[in-house]
């Protein structure tokens, strides 16, 4: 016979709100176990102070940063403009898909990548600010003019803003803002995040907690370079084409999801973009617009959409402004006008380093 | 709003704190309120549906009590069709058209479900089982109560009208058990119906790239996803029910149990079966009209029910195969009954029991293989018949180890997840078994452990769902109903 709970009848109950606060009491370790390894494995370096800065310790003294988890881009990069100890001779602005660019492929060993992950406008304006005023103003800049440099619904809550709001006061124009980011506390408790962490166990990446300093120019795991530039773990950068596809990085990834949401384009952030430029050039600071490429069978799912068919037509707008204002303008969206095929991305949106390195070479190629 | 963000049990929580410390004459217009906020999560034409559906089957039904004779007859039917007439335009449009029209590609959530509750409301009151309500408040909410808004039960009038009559203050232990209902149902739900789901979807979108042996397998395990994904909303659903003081329906009595396909008809889904059992089956005659009505009047409810599950050709080919498979069963019951008693110390035995529940499973399982096939975006009858026909092919694969572990490895099948559901199985069946001896369900044996291990077996289910719950990708298959 199964064995149940006895109650004497002649034992006073406690009051309903008692028994209801004890029960809820029984479930606290719960939570305490999940926020406690939440914050401790925190595969996304979301609760970890300090690990931006111990990336960005490794990097600016010259080394590559290896074993990466997730972390705060843009803290990283503020460290990295803080603890450099020079001015780089050319400074890279943009987002994931200009991480590619090294020191080797654009010529100058002095270069350094400041690509963020998802950044906007906003972001590489204010990096530019802020080396600005710590007095490390590159000579050259190579900015990315991305087909979605002028989408408000592109604007990503996490962007480091600080410079450009000043940009903004002081150019008279509109700041573009965006709710900033909770993330952070919504997964103190969050049970998927709590997967995620036993999943970074699981996975043996989580061995190290903090980045490893290494000479290796590619690593199995993730890893900035003394440049900044990016370069993927093993597995996401072997992936032939068709792997790719199966696994759904350019396929299952429907056309908004990888285009983000379209919005018409903002004037107001055309009108800070020129501004920004002319802001450079007018600092002695030589500007070259990158126009990273897409992958093909994604630019063709673009191109027959009319929305993002008028993204893809910014390219000549980009070209016509360099060409104004004398700058240099490298890349193009149109893929295979640069001679590139599926097998050259990473996945729709990210080019190869390889492949970045071949587009670079015959545009410079006199 | 997915029953598995913490928008969610936010949104239940602020609910239930309302619900409980408001004065009780307002706790139907904050369970409506909360009921249509539920449903604008979903679009706000979800709102308008429900409220016109609402409209119509209250002013039907007061009308009801009003008129007499042929009059009456023509209210209900009139009312009868503008709410099935409003659940084509937005369900079946398409199919009717054959093309994608904008009616029918508003997913309005929950709209089969409260449908069939507004009709049997209804015909009860047509009947007099129950009066018309007068209250538009409590008619509202028993249509719009959100734990069964979005995928049922699909609840009676005369059950449900009458709780939300009474005033309902608040019972520590009806709570907790509602409570310890959701525990279970989100265990059922993300641990074991959504790990099942790892191993199923491969095959079923791709079947081409299995042989025999995986589609066999992955027919019989969506036998038990389908079970434990539904019957976990059910515990989920009416654990939310008693958190508020309101008993919902059971959906389901142990079905893969049964002895015979007409018996696991009887029990699964049986909110939606009862339904078609008392306002199509026997209005058509049931089985007091003759074998001939009995087999037409089955053959309805089950296309229908094919129809009702999905807008779609497969699914009605599914309602009429498992309705062509009851009458079989029912046909030759009496043969199998005599055959049996031939064969000495079979019939009645534990031999016989286990054969009949393979039996009914196999059967029930190649039927919904036509349900699960139909469920992939632009399957055709074509997919159907590859799934059976590859079902006898490829056998060979079980004389060569390294190609069959390649493909139960396609299917997520490895040493963890045998680990994990193995696991999860063992707690399952022991605390339903458990359950059946105690002659009660699940929460209610859990309920009745002792303190010490009743915290231990929350623990290890809450655990459980925390480690293996496939949390960030969880839809309950009939939500799409």
């Amino acid at each position: 016979m199964p064995r149940t709970t006895t109650q004497n009848p002649a034992a006073p109950r406690p009051r309903t709100w008692v028994r209801l606060v004890r029960a809820a009491a029984l479930f606290v370790p719960l939570a305490v176990l999940v926020a406690a390894v939440n914050v401790t494995v925190d595969p996304a370096s979301l609760f970890q102070r300090g690990y931006e800065y111990r990336a960005a310790q490794i990097v600016a003294g010259g080394q590559n940063a290896a074993h990466l988890k997730n972390m705060d881009d843009r803290a990283f990069q503020q460290n990295c403009a803080a603890l450099l100890p020079a001015a780089p001779g050319t400074l890279v602005l943009g987002s994931s898909r200009c991480l590619q660019v090294t020191a080797r492929i654009a010529g100058d060993p002095t270069l350094f990548n400041a690509g963020v992950t998802n950044g906007d406008l906003r972001d590489s304006i204010s990096l530019y600010m802020l080396y600005r005023e710590l007095g490390k103003r590159p000579r050259r800049v190579i900015l990315m003019a991305d087909y979605c440099t002028f989408n408000p619904a592109k604007l990503d809550n996490r962007a480091y803003t600080e410079g450009y709001a000043a940009f903004a006061r002081r150019t008279g124009t509109q700041e573009m803002r965006t709710t900033p980011s909770r993330e952070k506390w919504y997964q103190l408790f969050s049970p998927t995040y709590f997967q995620s962490a036993l999943a970074y166990l699981e996975s043996g990446t989580g061995a190290a907690s903090a980045p490893l300093p290494t000479d290796e120019y590619e690593a199995e795991t993730d890893m900035r370079r003394a440049d900044g530039s990016y370069s993927y773990n093993l597995g996401f950068r072997s992936q032939t084409a068709a792997q790719r596809m199966e696994n759904g990085w350019v396929t299952a990834w429907n056309i908004e999801g990888n285009m983000g949401a379209y919005d018409e384009d903002s004037p107001v952030l055309r009108a800070q973009f020129e501004l920004f430029v002319r802001e450079m050039l007018a600092d002695g600071t030589e500007v070259t617009l990158l126009l990273p490429p897409i992958n093909p069978y994604m630019y063709d799912l673009m191109a027959a959409d009319g929305r993002y068919a008028k993204q893809l037509a910014l390219e000549g707008y980009f070209r016509a402004f360099a060409q104004e204002n004398g700058l240099a303008a490298v890349g193009s969206y149109d893929a295979r006008a640069l001679g590139l095929t599926e097998d050259d991305f990473y996945d729709a949106l990210h080019c190869s380093m390889e492949a970045t390195a071949r587009y670079w070479a015959a545009e410079a190629a006199p | 709003m997915s029953l598995f963000t913490g928008r969610f049990f936010a949104f239940l929580a602020l609910v239930c704190a309302a619900y409980y410390l408001a004065p009780r004459r307002w706790q139907n217009a904050l369970l409506l309120l909360a009921g249509l906020a539920y449903a604008a999560a979903a679009g706000p034409w979800t709102v308008g549906v429900l409220c016109a559906q609402i409209a119509v089957a209250y002013a039907a039904g007061r009308g009801l009590e009003r008129l007499a004779g042929r009059a009456r007859k023509a209210l209900l039917a009139a009312g009868t069709a503008l709410l099935l007439g409003e659940l084509l335009t937005f369900k079946y449009a398409d199919l009717l058209t054959g093309r994608a029209t904008a009616l029918g590609q508003l997913a309005v959530l929950g709209i089969s479900f409260y449908t069939l509750m507004a009709v049997g409301y209804l015909a009860d009151v047509y009947r007099g089982t129950v009066p018309a309500e007068h209250s538009l408040l409590r008619f509202a909410l028993f249509l719009s109560f959100f734990p069964q808004l979005s995928s049922g039960p699909i609840g009676r009038a005369g059950e449900l009208l009458p709780q939300f009559g009474a005033p309902r203050a608040f019972d520590y232990d009806r709570f907790a058990r509602g409570t310890t209902n959701m525990l279970w149902g989100y265990f059922k739900k993300c641990v074991l119906a959504d790990g099942l789901g790892l191993a199923v979807d491969p095959v079923f979108h791709e079947p081409a790239a299995f042989s025999g042996p995986a589609l066999v397998l992955a027919a019989a395990l969506f036998s038990l996803q389908l079970y434990l994904d539904f019957s976990g909303y059910t515990d989920i659903a009416r654990g939310m029910g008693q958190v508020f003081g309101i008993e919902l329906r059971q959906n389901f009595a142990h079905p893969f149990g049964a002895h015979s396909f007409a018996a696991l008809w009887g029990r699964w889904h049986m909110s939606l079966s009862q339904w078609f059992r008392d306002y199509v089956y026997i209005p058509l005659g049931g089985s007091r009209r003759g074998t001939v009505r009995m087999c037409a009047a089955t053959m309805a409810v089950f296309a229908l029910s094919g129809l009702w599950h999905r807008a779609g050709w497969i699914f009605l080919w599914w309602g009429v195969l498992n309705g062509v498979c009851n009458l079989l069963d029912k046909c030759t019951a009496p043969a199998r009954a005599r055959l049996a008693a031939r064969v000495p110390g079979y019939a009645g035995s534990r031999w016989q029991v286990l054969w009949q529940r393979v039996w009914v499973f196999t059967v029930f399982s190649l039927c919904f293989i036509l349900f699960r096939v139909g469920e992939n975006a632009g399957a055709t009858a074509a997919d159907c018949l590859y799934y059976y026909r590859h079902l006898f092919t490829g056998w060979d694969v079980l004389l060569a180890p390294g190609r069959l572990v390649a493909q139960l490895r396609a299917m997520s099948i490895g040493r963890k997840f045998l680990a994990y559901m193995g696991v999860s199985a063992l707690v399952y069946n022991g605390v339903e078994h458990a359950a059946i001896r105690a002659g009660t369900d699940a929460a209610g044996w859990l309920r009745a452990r002792r303190p010490a291990a009743r915290v231990a077996l929350y623990y290890l289910l809450a655990l459980l769902i925390l480690c293996f719950g496939q949390l960030g990708t969880s839809s309950f298959i009939y939500f799409q109903f």
